[in-house]
């Protein structure tokens, strides 16, 4: 009886599984994810060219620019801000007018999206040097 | 006297040998692949798409960044050095194209 009872469960439990291996990306509300999803493609589209691969304000085309590209993993500045900053660029928020809009060029979804991955980068920023100084301290 | 006057004139004339070619960006792509140019030679880069562009180059040979700009407007480039200048765009990372520029 209690075999019957197990078996009965294996197709929800398979289910389950299966669920896990499909959509193994959970999006948090601040934007974290376990490898970015699709903010994170955009961003390595768009963004590593001045903003760098790691978001630290180190892309390539860094020696291009007046103003240095932001240090994103330790931006202060609000998801809305930065939904707003990219949306309209840098000039329009009376920063540098390195930063291009992009609105146009960016549906509103993949805005939404790399606004939200951009955000990350600093909670993964703080989480990596928590980490370190968890393990520094033992 | 003459051939002071001659060499003089010469001279004053080679600025305006230099050619100007004109490169349109319109549906994200350059209106060409390869540009073959001279020491001198000025691009003008004419923005005819309904959007923004930024046109840019890393190049050893000569880098250059003209900023974001809309349709209708032309930014222009005098090409300094010979060599090779691979031109990209900021905002279409797709958009890319080659100068080779000789004496």
């Amino acid at each position: 009886m209690i075999r019957w009872r197990i078996t009965a469960h294996v197709p929800t439990f398979v289910a389950a599984f299966a669920l896990t291996v499909v959509f193994p990306c959970e999006s948090r509300a601040d934007g974290h994810t376990e490898n970015g999803g699709r903010g994170a493609a955009v961003f390595s589209k768009y963004c590593v060219l001045c903003h760098g691969a790691n978001g630290k304000g180190d892309g390539r085309a860094v020696s291009l620019q007046k103003v240095p590209p932001a240090n994103l993993t330790i931006s202060p500045r609000s998801l809305a801000y930065k939904v707003q900053i990219i949306r309209k660029g840098g000039g329009a928020m009376g920063r540098s007018a390195g930063m291009p809009a992009w609105n146009g060029v960016l549906s509103e979804e993949e805005l939404a999206e790399v606004a939200a991955y951009v955000h990350s980068l600093r909670n993964r920023a703080l989480s990596a040097k928590t980490d370190r100084s968890i393990v520094g301290s033992r | 006297m003459r051939t002071l006057l001659f060499v003089a004139s010469l001279a004053l004339s080679l600025p305006a040998l230099a050619a100007d070619h004109v490169v349109s960006q319109s549906a994200k792509t350059f209106s060409v692949k390869t540009l073959q140019a001279h020491l001198g030679d000025t691009v003008s880069f004419r923005n005819d798409d309904p959007f923004v562009h930024n046109i840019f180059s890393l190049s050893d040979t000569q880098s250059f960044d003209l900023g974001t700009y809309a349709k209708g407007e032309t930014r222009k480039v005098t090409l300094s050095k010979e060599g090779t200048v691979e031109v990209e765009c900021a905002v279409h990372p797709e958009m890319k194209f080659v100068v080779e520029v000789k004496k």
